[in-house]
C-alpha cells in the first residue's frame, strides 16, 4: 500500500495509468466514504501537482485548477457573474470543509446534492480531463452521467474546469434550502446567471436546479420563457420544472422539493434581477 | 518530494518540528492524537460533520479527521493546547469561554476555540454573523451556541463568578480550566500508550441466526491478540440498566435481535486493528423474519423475539386517577391526538469510549459514563466477580444526555482486559451507537 504525492502531472498520470489507485485531494468525500480498515487501494494525492491549484484567466474565460479549494474560489477576484458560484462555495459544508474540499472533487463525487454543480452549469463549465494519451474537454452536463457516476475512463483524471466569459454585465446568485444554516445537505437549491438589457428586461438567462434530479439540471424552458421579461414578471410554472425528478427521503418529500424549488427559483430571479 | 512517500512526514506541530511515518492515508487527527500525543484534538464523527477535530493548518481551520496526514508535510499545524500555550489571544478567549459558561461538557470546545482563534486573528471585533459563519462547522450539543457566540464576541458575562464558595454564591466552574486548555481527559483520552485496541463485530441484520467460524484461526493472525464471544463472558451474559429488564446479552448467542447487536469482539495491536475490517471476520449469518416498528411487532402472528415477552411487549402499566370515562362522557368537546416520534440519536459529540486494565487482580474500567455505580452493578453480574475486585473510574463525559447511563463499552473492556492481561481500549464509531427508539402516543383530551 502506497501514498503517492507527485509534483508533476506527468508523474500523476503515469501512476494513474498503472491502475489500482484512488485519487485524493481535499479528502472531504474520500474519508467519510472509507470502509473500516483504511484505504483498500494505493492513494494518489494530486494536491502537490504543480499548476493544479488556483483560479486564473485562460483564453476567453477562467480556469479553475482541479486542486483549487472552495475557499480559494471565494477569495478569487472574479466578475459579478460568478457571485452565484461564490455563494455556493460559502455553503459547501462549513469553513473547515471549504478550506480542504476542492471544486473538482465536488463534481467528481457526483452527488445529486453537490452545491457546486448548479452554479457551474449556469456558467457553462467544461471539464478538462487528462490521461497519458492527451487531454479532452467535456461539458459539465455530459461529464456527470448519474448518481455518483462521471464520464472518466480508467487512467483519466480531471485537471481543470473551464468557464467561458459570461456576457458583460451579467449578475448571478445561488440559493440553498437546508434544514439548518450550516453543515447541511441541500433539500433543494438553485443557481442563476442573468443579464438585463437597458430597459431592465432579461436578455440572458441560465438557471440550474440541484438536489431535485439524479444530476443537477438546467431549466431550459424557464430560461427561454424568461427572455424579454422583467425579473419581477417571471412566474415559475410546473411545466418549467418538468425535467426534474426529485426523490422522497429523510430531508424532504418529492412534492415538497418541487414546491420549494419553484419558490426558491422565483425568489432568486427577483433577488438577482434587482441586484 | 518523492512520488511515493515511504519516508516520514515532517511538519511543525504547535511550533515544534515533528516527524512521523503514517500509514498511507492515515488521518491527520489520528496521527496527532496517537503518534504525537495531541489528545486535545477531539474526534466526534470522523466524517467532517462535527468539527471537534478542527486544527489550523497554515492558519486555516480544517477538520483533521478528513485530512491525509501526508498532506501536512511542510505545514504549520496548531491545536488548541498549542494556541493556548503560545498565543495570548487564545488564553484571553479561554478566559471568556470560562466566564460565559461556554464550555459545558467541553468536547466541542477545542474545535470551537481553534475556529474562533482563526477568526479573531483576522477580525478582532467580529459581528455576530461573522462569528456564526466562523463557528458554523463545529457542533455543540449542550449550550445552544449563544454563550459560545457571546464569548467569541467578548460580550459581558451574564453572571459574575467570583464568590467565595458558600451556598448560593456563583463560583468559577471547577473543571472549566482543563476544558478551555485542551487538557480535559475524556473517554478516549486516558488509555495508556501501547494499550491494545478492541473493535466489536456487529450484526448487519435486524434478526438473524449466526454461527461463528474459526475464531482461533482468526486470533492467530499477525497482531491479533484475542477474539471474544459469548463463551468468554465469565458471569451472566446479560446486562440492562433497570432491574427486571436485564435482557441484553453482552454477546448474542446463536441469534441476533437487532441490527448492530454484538456477536464478537477482536482485540489486537494498534497497527493490526487499524487495518481490521469486520467484513473479514468469520461469521455466517442466516437472516430470520424480523419486525420493523411497533405495529408490526404487535400484529397477530408477528415473529416473537424474546421468550416470555408475548406479543413482543416488554412491559405494560396502568395508572388510574378519577373517573376518566365519566369526564369524557360529559365533555363539551373530545379530541383524540396521535403523536409519533422517529428514531432520535442523542448525538453527543463524544463517542462512547474507555479502557480497562487489571491492577493487582482488580479490573479497572475507565469510561465516559454517567452512572459509575450502575456500571459496577452490571460488571459484578457480567464478570461474576466480587464487587471489591472491580473499579469503575468515570472520565469526563463529552455529552451524554441520559444515554451514557446505559452500559456500552464497559463489559467488553473488562472482559478483554481480564482475558489478555493487558490494557485494552475501545472507542465506538458512529455506527456502533444505538438510537432512542421511536414512540407513538394516542391521548384523548376533553373540555369539560
Amino acid at each position: 500500500m502506497t501514498y503517492h504525492a507527485p509534483n508533476r502531472l506527468s508523474d500523476a498520470l503515469e501512476i494513474l495509468a498503472g491502475g489500482g489507485v484512488s485519487l485524493i485531494a481535499g479528502g472531504t468525500d474520500v474519508y467519510p466514504a472509507m470502509a473500516p480498515g483504511g484505504p483498500k487501494a494505493a492513494l494518489l494525492d494530486i494536491t502537490r501537482v504543480e499548476g493544479l491549484r488556483g483560479v486564473a484567466r485562460s483564453d476567453g474565460g477562467w480556469r479553475i485548477g482541479a486542486a483549487t479549494r472552495w475557499s480559494d474560489l471565494v477569495r478569487a477576484d472574479l466578475p459579478p457573474a460568478f457571485d452565484g458560484l461564490k455563494a455556493a462555495a460559502r455553503e459547501v459544508g462549513s469553513l473547515q470543509i471549504q478550506n480542504a474540499g476542492t471544486v473538482a472533487g465536488n463534481i467528481c463525487n457526483a452527488s445529486p446534492a453537490a452545491d457546486g454543480v448548479p452554479p457551474l452549469l449556469t456558467l457553462e463549465a467544461e471539464v478538462e480531463i487528462a490521461a497519458l494519451g492527451g487531454t479532452r474537454r467535456v461539458a459539465l452536463g455530459d461529464f456527470i452521467t448519474g448518481v455518483r457516476q462521471v464520464a472518466l475512463q480508467p487512467g483519466e483524471m480531471v485537471v481543470a474546469l473551464h468557464l467561458p466569459d459570461p456576457p458583460e454585465g451579467a449578475v448571478a446568485g445561488f440559493s440553498k434550502l437546508g434544514a439548518r444554516r450550516y453543515l447541511v445537505i441541500s433539500i433543494a437549491m438553485v443557481a442563476a446567471v442573468l443579464r438585463l438589457d437597458g430597459a431592465g428586461r432579461i436578455d440572458h438567462a441560465r438557471v440550474a436546479v440541484g438536489a431535485c434530479s439524479p444530476v443537477a439540471k438546467r431549466l431550459d424552458a424557464l430560461e427561454a420563457g424568461m427572455l424579454g421579461l422583467r425579473p419581477g414578471e417571471v412566474m415559475v410554472r410546473p411545466e418549467h420544472l418538468a425535467g426534474l425528478a426529485p426523490i422522497d427521503d429523510v430531508r424532504g418529500s418529492a412534492g415538497y422539493r418541487l414546491e420549494a424549488v419553484a419558490e426558491l427559483t422565483g425568489r432568486l430571479i427577483r433577488e438577482v434581477g434587482h441586484g | 518530494m518523492d512520488s511515493a512517500m515511504g519516508a516520514g512526514t515532517r511538519f511543525r506541530l504547535n511550533g515544534a518540528e515533528v516527524e512521523v511515518t503514517p500509514r498511507p492515508g492515515e488521518r491527520l487527527s489520528e496521527v496527532l492524537r496517537e503518534r504525537l500525543g495531541a489528545r486535545d484534538v477531539k474526534i466526534g464523527c470522523n466524517a467532517g460533520d462535527c468539527g471537534a477535530c478542527t486544527v489550523l493548518v497554515d492558519g486555516a481551520p480544517v477538520c483533521s479527521c478528513l485530512m491525509a496526514a501526508q498532506q501536512a508535510e511542510g505545514c504549520a499545524v496548531d491545536t488548541l493546547a498549542g494556541l493556548v500555550a503560545h498565543e495570548p489571544l487564545a488564553r484571553e478567549l479561554g478566559a471568556r469561554f470560562e466566564a460565559q459558561g461556554a464550555a459545558q461538557c467541553g468536547i466541542c470546545t477545542p474545535g470551537m476555540m481553534v475556529s474562533a482563534v482563526a477568526l479573531l486573528r483576522e477580525v478582532p471585533h467580529p459581528s455576530e454573523d461573522q462569528v456564526k459563519d466562523a463557528l458554523g462547522g463545529v457542533l455543540c450539543r449542550c449550550t445552544g451556541y449563544a454563550k459560545i457566540v457571546d464569548a467569541v464576541m467578548g460580550r459581558e458575562a451574564r453572571a459574575e463568578t467570583g464568590g467565595a464558595g458558600h451556598a448560593g454564591a456563583a463560583i468559577a466552574r471547577l473543571d472549566g480550566g482543563p476544558k478551555v486548555r485542551g487538557t480535559e481527559g475524556f473517554g478516549d483520552d486516558v488509555a495508556p500508550a501501547g494499550a491494545l485496541v478492541m473493535k466489536v463485530v456487529r450484526s448487519p441484520y435486524a434478526r438473524a441466526g449466526f454461527v461463528l467460524g474459526d475464531l482461533d484461526g482468526f486470533a492467530a493472525r499477525p497482531g491479533i491478540v484475542a477474539v471474544l464471544s459469548a463463551a468468554d463472558v465469565p458471569g451472566r451474559n446479560l446486562f440492562g440498566t433497570i432491574p427486571g429488564f436485564i435482557d441484553q446479552p453482552v454477546f448474542a448467542e446463536a441469534e441476533v435481535r437487532f441490527r448492530g447487536e454484538a456477536v464478537a469482539a477482536v482485540v489486537g495491536e494498534v497497527e493490526a486493528m487499524a487495518r481490521f475490517d469486520p467484513a473479514e471476520f468469520p461469521v455466517a449469518w442466516t437472516p430470520l423474519p424480523d419486525v420493523q416498528g411497533m405495529a408490526e411487532a404487535m400484529a397477530e402472528g408477528a415473529p416473537q423475539l424474546h421468550a416470555g415477552r408475548g406479543n413482543n411487549v416488554m412491559c405494560g402499566g396502568f395508572v388510574a386517577h378519577g373517573d376518566a370515562e365519566a369526564a369524557l362522557a360529559r365533555a363539551d368537546l373530545v379530541v383524540e391526538g396521535r403523536f409519533e416520534t422517529g428514531f432520535v440519536e442523542h448525538a453527543y459529540i463524544e463517542p462512547e469510549a474507555g479502557f480497562a486494565q487489571v491492577i493487582d487482580g482488580r479490573v479497572e474500567v475507565y469510561a465516559c459514563t454517567q452512572a459509575p455505580v450502575m456500571d459496577l452493578d452490571t460488571l459484578e453480574d457480567v464478570l461474576g466477580m466480587p464487587r471489591d475486585r472491580i473499579r469503575v473510574v468515570p472520565t469526563a463525559t463529552g455529552g451524554g444526555f441520559g444515554s451514557k447511563l446505559d452500559v456500552s463499552v464497559q463489559p467488553y473492556l473488562a472482559i478483554a482486559a481480564l482475558k489478555t492481561g493487558r490494557p485494552v481500549r475501545l472507542t465506538y464509531e458512529r455506527v456502533d451507537r444505538c438510537s432512542r427508539p421511536p414512540s407513538a402516543i394516542r391521548p384523548t383530551y376533553a373540555c369539560v
